[in-house]
């Protein structure tokens, strides 16, 4: 797909135990590649499985099965130092920039933890690069938010200082877990403008995880929908929001504000199956096109045409998989 | 067009170890029959206190308020606290986004029904409350067999669609509902959203929607109450079909600029510079005035108009701009 891809999963499983309850899987089989500069959107409602991706690409979590690449390097097992550099690379913002700080600990002290132990400068090296990160996310005066609390912070400019950090290892790949979700309106695009411009100054890559297709379609190139632990359609940002081929996407798009849709593409309401004996399309339950099938097998993602990969066995032409 | 509920000069201070500290502002908006009225700020901008306010649900020992909430004849502050009982859920009924955790864990569904409709119609058999739950079920799109469960064996989604129902169960002809699905998923939030609007509609319900969610009240009410900083900045004559088309308040030409689109050519987007401001500390003029494009000298020490243009804006720019056009 992209030439410079910069991070790339290949069926990624993510299964999470549960005593006395049967075992959830998170992430069924997930490939998912981010390119050099490149947004991708991954879009989905809680449960989905989106945060949970987010996660293991920037190795918070353990990988039961697949392969996670970073540019040449397989960091699926890695550990200890490699571990450590991979962090430098890869790196997390958080939804909730009001428990995501430290309330006992200054700015300064966020900041120059990732500087000195990601980046290993030394205690006064990180004091100084500590302004310039401030700058870079817009706050300033600098040395007055440097020893700024939490709590003396309105939630944009907490959101602000995560960025900041974030950065601090100068990485190559960040994961931006739903980071506008928690903030009023009139400040969403000024952190999303903001991470805009970080891409270009800082050949950032993002995966941007949001349930917002509006917001997804503004800054990604590509988005991802994602439901029920995989992913069901993908294709270029405005590719999905014109002409979004999954049954689920299209109910997504349909519940959207401005996509004038009046009735909602769906026969009932439920959450989706995440038992790892769950059989067919995850979708099925509420899909009005379902079909024999779909309720026994489940369908691939694949490409219905050049950058648009769907999976649906709407757009399969007769060809049976067994999966 | 009749008004089902009036705000008249409503205003709000919450008691504080520093004193009082204002928090709306001379506050007069009506709510007319059939229509959904939108009310739109940012967080601390007052409108959970509006809402509370106009329930009169602010303790005294908490808040100090003076004005007039008008529900026909009775002014809701001049009543006893029995004639308010009274009429709360039978005239006047709330969805909060905390709804769905306001139900009681330990007793079914079907046992919140018998609660809220024997608390004001005694004479009911308990026939008669389990058909008329079955209904109001139904009406918010829910199997009725649910009335069996608990509240904990019930989905975000569904237990809001539980509150909802509740809330409808009195027949009030004014729903007062405050960020009633903001904790929902989008797909669940649309179609929750979609009965509130076909609910009104068959009912000609008259509804106040309270939410920071601007494009989405926008697609939904008739017409939309733009508060900051405690002030109420502009009424819109009509929802969001086209908000490009006609003239707005700075802020809420801001609050425009700032969303992304969804459909249509992707145009930037633009944040509003600065902070809300800490409503305890602001100045006698505009509170927006410190983020404002349009920011005149006055601005900042001058008393906002009370209406400034034809349509209900409150804007010391823009008072100019109409003279002109009345002078051309």
């Amino acid at each position: 797909m992209t030439d410079n891809r910069v991070v790339r999963a290949e069926n990624l499983t993510i299964r999470f135990t549960r005593k006395k309850m049967p075992d959830i899987v998170a992430a069924r089989s997930v490939t998912l590649e981010v390119g050099e500069k490149e947004t991708v959107a991954l879009v989905g409602e809680s449960g989905s499985g989106k945060t949970t991706m987010g996660r293991a690409l920037v190795r918070l979590l353990r990988l039961n099965s697949g392969t996670l690449w970073f540019k040449d390097q397989n960091v699926t097992t890695i550990r200890g130092q490699s571990l450590r550099r991979y962090h430098s690379q890869a790196q997390l913002i958080f939804q909730d920039p009001f428990g995501s700080l430290n309330p006992f600990h200054t700015v300064e002290y966020h900041l120059q933890r990732p500087l000195m132990k990601l980046r290993g400068l030394s205690r006064r090296g990180a004091r100084e690069a500590v302004l310039d990160l401030l700058a870079q996310v817009g706050l300033t005066p600098t040395v007055i938010y440097r020893g700024k609390y939490p709590h003396e912070l309105s939630g944009g400019q907490r959101q602000r200082v995560a960025i900041a950090r974030a950065l601090a290892g100068e990485p190559a790949f960040v994961v931006a877990d739903e980071p506008v979700s928690m903030l009023d309106v009139s400040l969403r695009a000024e952190i999303l403008t903001l991470l805009e411009s970080l891409q270009e100054q800082r050949h950032l890559s993002y995966l941007y995880i949001t349930h917002d297709l509006a917001s997804a379609r503004y800054l990604a190139h590509r988005i991802a929908v994602m439901y029920g632990a995989t992913i069901v359609e993908m294709a270029a940002a405005d590719t999905v929001v014109r002409t979004p081929a999954h049954p689920y996407t299209r109910l997504l798009l349909a519940a959207s504000v401005g996509s004038g849709a009046v009735a909602l593409p769906e026969t009932q309401s439920l959450a989706p199956d995440l038992s790892a004996s769950r059989r067919g399309c995850a979708f099925a339950p509420r899909c009005p096109q379902v079909m024999d099938r779909c309720r026994v097998q489940a369908p691939k993602l694949v490409d219905i045409e050049p950058g648009h990969a769907t999976a649906c066995f709407l757009y399969h032409d007769g060809e049976s998989r067994e999966d | 067009m009749t008004a089902a509920l009036s705000i008249e000069h409503l205003n709000v201070s919450y008691r504080t170890p520093g004193g009082l500290v204002s928090i709306l502002k001379d506050i007069s908006l009506t709510l007319y029959h059939d229509e959904i009225l939108g009310v739109v700020g940012e967080s601390g901008s007052g409108k959970s206190t509006l809402a509370q306010a106009i329930m009169r649900l602010l303790k005294p020992n908490t808040a100090k308020v003076s004005g007039r909430v008008m529900i026909g004849r009775k002014d809701l502050y001049a009543l006893s606290s029995k004639e308010l009982r009274a009429l709360r859920w039978k005239d006047v009924a709330m969805v909060f986004q905390s709804s769905m955790n306001a139900l009681n864990p330990v007793i079914s569904i079907q046992a919140h029904f018998f609660d809220t409709l024997l608390a004001h119609r005694p004479h009911l058999t308990p026939q008669e409350v389990e058909q008329r739950t079955q209904y109001l079920l139904q009406q918010v799109r829910l199997n009725p067999e649910i009335a069996r469960n608990y509240p904990h064996e019930l989905s975000g989604g569904m237990r809001q669609r539980v509150a909802i129902a509740l809330a409808l169960a009195l027949d009030p002809e004014i729903l007062i509902m405050d960020e009633p699905t903001t904790a929902l998923d989008v797909v669940v939030q649309r179609s929750i959203l979609n009965e509130i609007a076909a609910i009104q509609r068959e009912r000609h319900l008259s509804v106040v929607l309270i939410s920071h969610d601007f494009s989405l009240v926008s697609s939904l009410a008739h017409r939309m109450a733009i508060m900051y900083a405690g002030q109420l900045m502009e009424i819109t004559e009509s929802g969001g079909d086209d908000p490009t088309s006609v003239r707005h308040h700075p802020y809420t030409e801001g609050l425009i600029a700032a969303i992304p689109q969804l459909m249509g050519d992707q145009v930037h987007i633009q944040g509003i510079p600065g902070e809300p401001p800490n409503i305890a500390e602001l100045g006698a003029g505009c509170p927006f005035n410190d983020r404002c494009p349009k920011r005149l000298d006055l601005c900042q020490s001058t008393p906002l108009p009370v209406q400034t243009a034809k349509t209900f804006i409150r804007c010391h720019a823009m008072e100019d701009r109409e003279e002109a056009d009345h002078d051309g």
